[in-house]
């Protein structure tokens, strides 16, 4: 089973490397822009005007960054479905000797794997700046805040993923409703730390939208299309 | 003789439009089984139901003794599976694709893969994407005989092919599957090329199994015959003569059945029994004879 799981990795990771670096590239380039604003203020203003800013008027800096993750995670789900879909090559997957629940799996966790990657990498550059210039207290809140636009990225690929597998028009445009419907949640208040209690349903929700996935990819082995 | 395939009253439809009703047939360890039939007859609905892609609306086919719709993925080992189309991963080259499906195979064999791939003449590292046609189907034969499978199910191989890569792909599959006892169940567009690949046929018209036998039965049993009439109205006994073609005063008819009755019945007709000969058929006409040409 190990080698089957490196199997299904290698050949998701030559669908999607280019996405990922591509993406990874951006969104550090897109961090050190928001984040140069922390260092004008600091050197400009000071430290202490800096604390006041992120205090008083409930800001973080790099809300701009919130809407990346999603397109990540959309855009990671389109490179890695999409080659499936075209001439139906996914039937050469779920023609492989494993089960066609397992391989949906292993699919899938190849994306949340990757999609953790770049949550991880992102999450340690972002908390390793803040640390030059806030206290612990601020950067928990910054890294609450930015957590949640990681987990609705995350939502946003298992979503994506769900749409791109859908065979038939009708059920496609039901699920990309849906999915709006789901990532606005995230994206109610843009407070920064407003989400903090929300985490653990976040989660539970991202792993409930990981679920759905299986229908579509039930619906497709049963020939269930338009 | 032991069945690998058997189809047992299968019956689908797409919407209202029946495709087939209480379709049942066997494949026998061993054969090579083609399966003709005009556009629309349901050949790829039956493909899509082997391989499991299709839930038939009543009916059930096994292979291997198992229903396809609980068979244990571990025994899709024992098939391989060609797409229409030759599809394949084309986002991979020649050397990812080996490495990605050896990993499923126990049994995986990549001589017969290279062996193929030094036949086109293409780089390890070449994108399947940038191949032609032709070279894809070689790809996609390659992956398939190195899963070194008892059954292969193969989907219009001849599509998009040039005359010369479908000879090579039925040769070098002909010889394989003969060799090493393989079965194989096969649809193609191209009846030419059945005729030299094929042992068994089935063909079908919209909605049933018109005939399911060996070639070599096929070839002794079903007769074409032509004649010239002035009658361009002439009605022949239709559970004699199966299907008759009237062009002119030139009339050919196909039939099961023996030499002296059709002669007893043309000569019924007052056939000039001067201008009575028996064609030789191909395959070609065989289908023709029995389905008709529209």
């Amino acid at each position: 089973m190990n080698s089957i799981i490196k199997a299904v990795f290698y050949k998701e990771w030559i669908k999607t490397k280019l996405v990922f670096w591509l993406f990874m590239a951006i969104s550090i380039a897109y961090l050190l822009y928001n984040i140069g604003i922390w260092y004008r203020v600091d050197t400009v203003k000071g430290t202490g005007h800096l604390w006041d800013i992120v205090l008083s008027r409930d800001t973080i800096f790099i809300q701009n960054f919130r809407f990346v993750p999603i397109a990540f995670g959309a855009i990671l789900a389109l490179f890695q479905y999409t080659p499936e879909m075209r001439e139906r090559r996914l039937k050469l997957t779920l023609h492989l000797p494993v089960n066609h629940t397992k391989m949906t799996w292993m699919m899938l966790s190849y994306g949340a794997f990757i999609y953790g990657m770049y949550t991880l990498l992102l999450m340690a550059f972002t908390a390793s700046t803040a640390w030059y210039y806030f206290p612990s207290e601020i950067i928990a809140r910054i890294i609450a805040t930015t957590f949640v636009w990681f987990i609705a990225g995350l939502c946003s690929y298992f979503l994506t993923s769900r749409i791109v597998l859908e065979e038939t028009r009708k059920y496609s445009i039901i699920h990309f409703l849906i999915s709006l419907m789901i990532i606005a949640i995230f994206f109610i208040n843009d407070i920064p730390g407003s989400y903090t209690s929300f985490i653990p349903q976040a989660i539970v929700l991202c792993l409930l939208t990981a679920t759905w996935t299986i229908f579509s990819i039930d619906r497709f082995k049963y020939g269930v299309r338009d | 003789m032991e069945n690998v395939i058997e189809c047992n009253n299968l019956t689908h439809y797409y919407g209202k439009r029946k495709i087939y009703e209480d379709l049942s047939f066997t494949v026998p360890k061993g054969k090579i089984l083609g399966l003709l039939g005009k556009n629309g007859t349901g050949k790829t609905t039956t493909i899509n139901i082997l391989s499991g892609y299709l839930k038939p609306k009543a009916g059930e086919c096994r292979i291997f003794g198992q229903d396809i719709t609980t068979m244990d993925p571990i025994e899709k080992r024992r098939i391989g599976l060609l797409l229409e189309g030759h599809v394949q991963y084309t986002f991979m080259t020649i050397e990812q694709l080996e490495k990605f499906y050896s990993a499923f195979y126990p049994n995986w064999d990549n001589t017969v893969y290279y062996e193929l791939m030094k036949k086109l003449k293409v780089a390890p590292n070449q994108r399947i994407s940038n191949m032609s046609c032709g070279q894809r189907s070689q790809v996609a034969l390659g992956i398939i005989l190195a899963q070194n499978p008892e059954l292969l199910i193969l989907d219009d191989f001849s599509l998009g092919l040039d005359p010369g890569y479908r000879r090579l792909f039925i040769d070098y599959l002909k010889e394989y599957a003969v060799a090493e006892g393989k079965t194989i169940f096969v649809t193609s567009h191209i009846i030419q090329d059945m005729e030299r690949f094929i042992d068994d046929c089935i063909i079908m018209d919209y909605g049933k199994i018109l005939i399911q036998d060996s070639l070599d039965n096929l070839y002794k049993s079903f007769n074409c015959y032509e004649f010239e009439t002035q009658n361009e109205q002439i009605n022949l006994d239709t559970s004699l003569f199966i299907n008759t073609e009237v062009y002119r005063n030139k009339v050919r008819t196909y039939t099961f059945g023996e030499d002296a009755e059709v002669y007893q019945a043309l000569n019924q007709k007052q056939i000039d029994p001067a201008s009575l000969k028996k064609v030789d058929m191909s395959l070609e006409d065989i289908f023709i004879g029995l389905t008709g040409k529209y």
